[in-house]
């Protein structure tokens, strides 16, 4: 059982920018399953996500300053890693995932461990045909229907009005229904 | 069924263009667009049935490394941990002792500092590396020669430290009440003392 900081995430976040090792830490702690969780969901693969995590984390451990306050400390977080996301599945569109698999510092490193539940998951249909949606409406569905954010939200996080993140979920919910099998869709 | 048609109807499920029409798209609909509707209702109940998951152990570690390697760019901090980083957390006494106060203390404790947070992670990682200061009998010289008030219960935790540029070492102490710890710092030749605060209770 870790130890409790009391203080609020703006109150880590300033203390990291004053200079405090262990603040953005706590801010990790406090935020990390879901960042990965939604990095995860969105990528489906586990080195994809991590470097993505790493990625964004590090970006917004060095952007502190720039942080306003105009959103919440976790709606900052979850937009870095968000737009890392798309970053990364746009840039992996033309690289074959042998390729990606195959970089020097992953061949270093540990293979990731996820425990046998969580490879269940990946062998799951839904998550199988949440893949296939365009990043834009998997990032959406991620957001509202797997991770459960309110749209306002997931509207928040990625920086669009709220009218189109129901827009996405709805074209996004609509191919996912035909690929799970729920209806047929025709054009 | 064409796909304009279930883009419509999708979109009422969502509540667009707003809720009040979309209200009325739907109440209006036949079977067709009821079947479609259950369709959808389906989805949206196996994609938030997707179990929760976990940031993994290793990748844990690997964010830390991460950004301990930026640390040695971030700006001088006001209280620096000499530390070895990340450790399981174990769960000491000690820190069963902080923990209580954190969360069986008042809902106002005294407001949290630099030197709290920094006592609160050396508990929480069960760190006692405090050297000589390990000996009570010197320990107690060390705190007198310092000037600080002796310690009112054991030693729960320590580790070095470096309070604004000078070295001393942290040490949490027990006070003898329920919930209230005390961290200070004397300097690393005891002849000041760099932070004392009790917090809790």
């Amino acid at each position: 059982m870790p130890v409790v900081d009391l203080r609020s995430d703006p109150q880590l976040l300033a203390a990291h920018r004053s200079g405090e090792r262990g603040a953005f830490d706590e801010l990790v702690r406090r935020h990390g399953d879901r960042l990965w969780s939604v990095a995860y969901r969105t990528l489906r693969d586990p080195e994809d996500a991590a470097d993505v995590l790493q990625e964004a984390l590090e970006a917004a451990y060095r952007r502190a300053a720039a942080f306003r306050g105009e959103s919440a400390v976790s709606t900052w977080l979850h937009r870095i890693v968000v737009n890392k996301c798309v970053d990364r599945v746009r840039h992996d569109r033309a690289r074959p995932p042998s390729a990606r698999r195959l970089t020097a510092a992953r061949t270093e490193r540990e293979p990731i461990a996820l425990d046998p539940a969580e490879r269940a998951t990946e062998r799951l249909a839904v998550v199988d045909a949440l893949h296939q949606l365009p990043v834009e409406q998997r990032m959406a569905i991620v957001l509202v229907d797997v991770e459960g954010y309110p749209v306002a939200e997931a509207a928040a996080i990625l920086e669009v009005p709220v009218g189109t993140v129901k827009s996405r979920c709805a074209r996004g919910r609509v191919r996912l229904a035909a690929l799970l099998g729920h209806l047929r869709e025709e054009a | 069924m064409t796909s304009g048609w279930l883009t419509r109807l999708a979109e009422a499920d969502a509540g667009l263009p707003d809720e009040e029409s979309a209200a009325r798209t739907l109440a209006a609909g036949g079977p067709e667009d009821r079947r479609v509707l259950a369709a959808l209702a389906a989805t949206r109940a196996e994609l938030a049935a997707i179990p929760p998951t976990r940031l993994p152990a290793s990748v844990a570690a690997r964010l830390a490394a991460g950004l301990d390697g930026l640390d040695s760019a971030a700006p001088a901090p006001v209280v620096t941990l000499t530390r070895r980083r990340r450790r399981p957390l174990l769960l000491t006494a000690a820190a069963a002792a902080l923990v209580a106060l954190v969360l069986l203390g008042p809902p106002a404790p005294t407001p949290p500092t630099d030197l709290a947070a920094a006592a609160s992670r050396v508990v929480a990682e069960g760190v006692r590396e405090v050297g000589p200061l390990a000996d009570p009998q010197a320990l107690a010289a060390c705190l007198a020669r310092a000037g600080a008030a002796p310690a009112g219960g054991p030693l729960l935790a320590g580790r070095p430290v470096v309070v604004g540029g000078r070295e001393g070492t942290l040490l949490v102490l027990g006070t003898g009440v329920l919930g209230r710890v005390r961290a200070v710092v004397p300097a690393a030749d005891c002849v000041a003392v760099l932070g004392d605060l009790t917090v809790g209770g």
